[in-house]
C-alpha cells in the first residue's frame, strides 16, 4: 500500500499514462508516515470547492491540473457538494498539496467568476517615452520582492492567461502572523498598459503597498484610482481599452448582413409617431452605437453647487454649497440608459453627463459650481 | 399645435378609425391586435400614438378619427401625466361620447401607484366613461376588445338610432345610479 | 335544441353563454381566414410585381451585354436615363470609390465636427484589424475618441505630429499599428500551426515586442530544445532587432551551427515562415538517405 501511494505521488507531476493504472486507494490511514497536509490548506481547498457550482467542479479541477485524471475519476460528482469537497481534500492530501496549489485553484475560480468581486480601475503614469519590453519573469520577481520585503508573510500567486493578462492573488499577513487566505486581493494586469484592475481585500491598509509594488514592477511612476468600478471585469476592460462599440463614421465596408425581413405588421395598424421614433433611434445609435454596452451597476454624481434662488426670497441663500448625491443603479446601467428614450421615459438625446460614462471611463462624478451645471439640468423625467 | 377635431374630415364609407393613446407601446400593440382579431362587418384602422398632439406632417394622411381611447397604466404615474397633458389637444366636441379612459393593470392593485380618485375625477371632468381592465389576461383582453369595438361602432354611426352622445349619457346615468 | 339541453344543466343563461362563446369562436375563425385570404392576395400581387421587376432588369442586362459585344463598350441607351438616375449613379460610384480607399490602409470621412479616420492593417497580403480615430478640427486638431489599443504610444505620436503634420501623424500611427498587427499575426500563426514543435507556452506581451519560447530540434534521432528570445526594438517593424537562440550546453556542436542559422532566419523572415522552412528542411533531410 505504501508503494502504491508513492508511485502515485511521483506520477502526478507528469500526469500522463495514468488512465491505465488501477484506481488508487482513496482512503488511507493517517499516520503512515505520509506528509500531513496543513489543516488550513485542507479547509481552504474544501471551501473553494464548495463555492463552485456542482456541475462545474470537474472541469475546474481539470483546469487546475493538480489531481490526475485517474484521481478525478474516483470522485463521484453526483453526490452532495459537501461530500465531493471531502473527497477532493482527501486526494489533495495524497498529493500533499500546499497553499500554493490551493491558491491556484482560487485564481481559477475567480477567473471564471470575476463578477463575484468588485473591481476598481487604477491608472498609472510615466514621464519618459522609453518603450518597455515587459518581461513577465522580471515583473513577477519585482512584485514578490517588494511585497515580501515589507511583510514577511504573504502568499503571492501568479497565473497568466492567453489575452496577455496576468492574474495576481495576494493573501496578506504581517511579519508576525500568517497570511489570511480568506481576505485576498486580486490584481489583473495586461502587460504594457497603464491600467490595473484591482479587487482589493477587506484589509485596506495594504493597498498603498500593493500599488507601489505594481508601479515599480511595471516601470511606471505613479498610480491613481480612476473612479470606475463594477462587478464586471470584462466591461471595465472594454471601457478602458476602448473596445466597446463606439459607432465610428467611416466608409469602411460593414460586413454584409442578411437583411432581416421586418415582421409583417398589420396594415390596419398605423404608427403615428413613426418619424419621432426613427429620430430617437438614430440619435440613440449615434450615442450608444450598435453593439452591447459595457456592464456597470451604478453611476454616482455628487453635487456641490450653490443653491440659486430669488435674491428677494431669503430662503437658503447662503454661501454654503447645496450638497446632494444622485445615484443611478441598475443591473445593467448603460443598457437601461440606452433604452430610456426608446421607451418614452426620457428625451433623446440624453444628457451628456449620463452618456459620457464609457468615454470618460468613470462612473463616480463630482459636479462643482465652476462648470455651470445645476442639478435640474440633467435629470430627465 | 393642432387640436384634434371629430368632424373636420369626411367619413369614409363603411369604416371606422380608432386612436389609441398610450405611453406603453407593447400593451397598446397587444390591444390593437386583439381588436383586429374580432369579427366585424366594417373596415377598421387603428392609429397608435404615444401622446397628443399628433405629428402635423401626417395630418393630410390621417382619416377622420371616430373615437379616442386613452390608456392609463395603474402602475405608472407617468402614464396618467401623459394622458392629462394630451387631453389639452382634444377638441371639446370629442367629449360628447367619443372619448374613453381605459385603466390597465387592474389585476395588480398592490403595485398601484395612481390614486383611484384621480382617475374618477378625470372621468367626471371630461364626462367620459372609465373602463377598467387587465390586458395581460387573455380573457379580459378579448372582452375589452369587444367592448371597445362596440363603442367604436356607435361612435362611427354604424348603429342606427344610437348616437355617441346618447350612448354616453346612457352610460353616465347608469353609473350614477 | 335537444342536444343543447343535454349540455346545459345550469339553466338558460349558462346555455346562452356557451352559445355566445361558440359563436364568438366561429366568428374569430372566420375573421382569421378572411385576413389570411387578404394577405395571400396581397403577397401574390407583390410577388407579381417583383417578378415583373426582375424581368425588366434581366432584359436590361441582356441588352447591355449585346451592346458591349457588338460595339465594344459604347452603349447607345434606347431610353436616355433621367438626370436624377445619372446623379444617383454618380453618387453610388463615388461612394464605392471612397469605400475602396480602405484597401489603401487609411481612409477618412467628414463628420459634423471634424473627420473620422480609419486605419486598416494588413500583413503580407492578409487584412487584419482596423482602428478608428475621431478627430475634432476646431479650435485645434484633437483626438475626440479612438479605438487604438492602449499600449500603442498614441499620445506620444500625437504630441509630435498632430498639430503640425497630420499626414505624418497618420502614417506614423499606421506604421505602428501595422507593425503591431504583423507581430501579433506571426505569433498567432506560430501558435496555431506549430504548437506541436513548441514546448510549453509562447510568452509574449501586449505589444508583441518580446517573444520567448522554446522549440524542439531533432538531430540524430534525438531532440534538443532551443530557447528563443526575440526582441523587436523598432516598434514600426515586424521583424526582430535582437534574436537569441540558445541550446543546452550538452548539445552536439553541429546544433550550435543550426542555432546560428535559425537565428539568422528569424531576423530576416516572418516567424511562421521560418518555422515552415525548418519543417520542410527536416523532411528533405529525413527523406535523403
Amino acid at each position: 500500500m505504501r508503494g502504491f501511494l508513492d508511485t502515485h505521488r511521483t506520477g502526478q507531476a507528469v500526469a500522463l499514462g495514468e488512465d491505465q493504472r488501477p484506481v488508487p486507494l482513496r482512503k488511507h490511514a493517517p499516520g503512515l508516515g505520509d506528509f500531513i497536509m496543513d489543516e488550513t490548506v485542507a479547509e481552504y481547498i474544501r471551501r473553494t470547492v464548495l463555492k463552485i457550482p456542482r456541475d462545474e467542479i470537474k472541469t475546474m479541477l481539470q483546469k487546475w491540473g493538480f489531481l490526475s485524471e485517474a484521481q478525478l475519476q474516483t470522485i463521484n460528482f453526483h453526490q452532495l457538494k459537501d461530500n465531493i469537497s471531502q473527497d477532493v481534500v482527501q486526494l489533495c492530501e495524497e498529493n500533499s498539496a500546499d497553499i500554493k496549489q490551493a491558491a491556484v485553484l482560487d485564481i481559477i475560480y475567480n477567473y471564471i467568476y470575476p463578477n463575484k468581486r468588485v473591481w476598481s480601475v487604477y491608472q498609472m503614469n510615466k514621464t519618459g517615452e522609453e518603450t518597455d519590453f515587459f518581461d513577465l519573469t522580471d515583473f513577477k520577481k519585482k512584485i514578490k520582492r517588494r511585497l515580501r520585503s515589507a511583510l514577511k508573510n504573504v502568499t503571492i500567486t501568479f497565473r497568466e492567461y492567453e489575452d496577455n493578462a496576468v492574474w495576481i492573488r495576494i493573501a496578506w499577513g504581517t511579519p508576525y502572523t500568517k497570511p489570511n487566505q480568506y481576505k485576498t486581493s486580486y490584481v489583473v494586469y495586461h502587460s504594457q498598459t497603464p491600467y490595473v484592475f484591482i479587487s482589493a481585500s477587506v484589509l485596506k491598509s495594504n493597498l498603498p503597498l500593493l500599488c507601489q509594488a505594481l508601479v515599480v514592477a511595471s516601470n511606471y511612476h505613479d498610480i491613481r484610482e480612476m473612479e470606475l468600478r463594477s462587478h464586471s471585469l470584462n466591461s471595465l476592460k472594454d471601457i478602458v481599452f476602448k473596445r466597446y462599440s463606439q459607432n465610428f463614421q467611416t466608409y469602411y465596408p460593414k460586413p454584409l448582413r442578411e437583411r432581416d425581413v421586418a415582421p409583417e405588421t398589420d396594415l390596419r395598424i398605423i404608427q403615428e409617431n413613426k418619424n419621432e421614433k426613427e429620430r430617437i433611434e438614430r440619435v440613440n445609435r449615434e450615442i450608444f452605437g450598435d453593439g452591447p454596452q459595457p456592464k456597470l451597476e451604478f453611476a454616482q454624481y455628487k453635487l456641490e453647487t450653490m443653491f440659486k434662488s430669488d435674491p428677494k426670497m431669503d430662503v437658503l441663500d447662503k454661501k454654503e454649497p447645496f450638497r446632494c448625491l444622485v445615484k443611478f443603479s441598475s443591473p445593467h446601467l448603460l443598457e437601461s440608459l440606452k433604452s430610456l428614450a426608446p421607451a418614452g421615459m426620457a428625451d433623446a438625446p440624453l444628457s451628456p453627463l449620463l452618456t459620457c460614462i464609457p468615454q470618460k471611463a468613470r462612473n463616480y462624478f463630482k459636479i462643482r459650481e465652476k462648470k455651470g451645471l445645476f442639478p435640474g439640468s440633467f435629470v430627465s423625467p | 399645435m393642432a387640436v384634434l377635431r371629430p368632424f373636420d374630415k369626411l367619413p369614409a364609407l363603411n369604416s371606422a378609425v380608432l386612436l389609441l393613446v398610450s405611453s406603453d407601446e407593447g400593451l397598446q400593440q397587444k390591444l390593437a391586435e386583439a381588436i383586429l382579431r374580432e369579427k366585424k362587418n366594417f373596415k377598421i384602422n387603428i392609429h397608435l400614438a404615444t401622446s397628443l398632439p399628433l405629428p402635423s406632417e401626417r395630418d393630410h394622411l390621417r382619416p377622420r378619427i371616430d373615437m379616442i381611447v386613452f390608456m392609463i397604466d395603474i402602475k405608472s404615474k407617468y402614464s396618467l401625466k401623459n394622458v392629462e397633458a394630451s387631453l389639452a389637444y382634444v377638441d371639446a366636441s370629442f367629449f360628447l361620447g367619443k372619448v374613453c379612459f381605459l385603466v390597465t393593470g387592474v389585476g395588480r392593485v398592490n403595485c398601484c401607484s395612481i390614486e383611484m380618485n384621480a382617475i374618477w375625477k378625470l372621468g367626471e371632468i371630461y364626462s367620459s366613461p372609465v373602463l377598467f381592465c387587465e390586458l395581460e389576461m387573455e380573457g379580459i383582453r378579448v372582452a375589452t376588445a369587444q367592448r371597445l369595438l362596440r363603442m367604436l361602432q356607435i361612435c362611427a354611426g354604424h348603429i342606427p338610432g344610437v348616437s355617441a352622445l346618447s350612448f354616453g349619457s346612457l352610460m353616465r346615468s347608469s353609473a350614477n345610479d | 335544441m335537444e342536444e343543447g339541453k343535454a349540455y346545459s344543466p345550469d339553466g338558460v343563461f349558462a346555455h346562452l353563454e356557451m352559445l355566445e362563446a361558440r359563436a364568438h369562436e366561429a366568428a374569430v375563425k372566420q375573421e382569421e381566414t378572411e385576413q389570411q385570404e387578404e394577405k395571400l392576395a396581397r403577397l401574390k400581387a407583390r410577388a407579381q410585381e417583383l417578378r415583373f421587376q426582375r424581368d425588366e432588369l434581366r432584359a436590361k442586362v441582356e441588352l447591355q451585354e449585346k451592346g458591349q459585344l457588338g460595339k465594344g463598350g459604347v452603349v447607345s441607351d434606347p431610353a436616355q436615363p433621367s438626370a436624377r438616375a445619372v446623379l444617383e449613379w454618380k453618387i453610388k460610384s463615388v461612394e464605392a470609390t471612397l469605400q475602396v480607399f480602405y484597401l489603401t490602409g487609411i481612409s477618412g470621412k467628414l463628420t459634423k465636427r471634424g473627420v473620422c479616420f480609419c486605419i486598416s492593417t494588413a500583413y503580407e497580403g492578409t487584412y487584419l484589424d482596423s482602428y478608428c480615430l475621431d478627430l475634432l478640427i476646431k479650435p485645434e486638431v484633437q483626438i475626440h475618441r479612438h479605438s487604438v489599443p492602449v499600449f500603442i504610444p498614441l499620445e506620444q505620436i500625437a504630441k509630435k505630429y498632430l498639430q503640425t503634420d497630420i499626414r505624418r501623424f497618420l502614417s506614423v500611427l499606421s506604421d505602428h499599428l501595422n507593425a503591431y498587427a504583423g507581430r501579433r499575426y506571426q505569433a498567432d500563426q506560430l501558435q496555431e500551426h506549430f504548437s506541436d514543435q513548441i514546448e510549453g507556452t509562447l510568452q509574449r506581451n501586449s505589444l508583441c515586442n518580446l517573444l520567448v519560447f522554446s522549440y524542439n530540434v531533432s538531430s540524430k534521432s534525438k531532440t534538443f530544445p532551443f530557447k528563443v528570445r526575440l526582441l523587436y526594438g523598432d516598434l514600426c517593424c515586424s521583424l526582430p532587432t535582437e534574436v537569441v537562440v540558445s541550446c543546452a550546453p550538452d548539445a552536439p556542436v553541429s546544433l550550435a551551427e543550426t542555432a546560428a542559422a535559425h537565428s539568422d532566419l528569424f531576423r530576416r523572415v516572418a516567424l511562421h515562415k521560418a518555422f515552415r522552412s525548418f519543417s520542410s528542411a527536416d523532411e528533405s533531410v529525413d527523406g535523403a538517405p
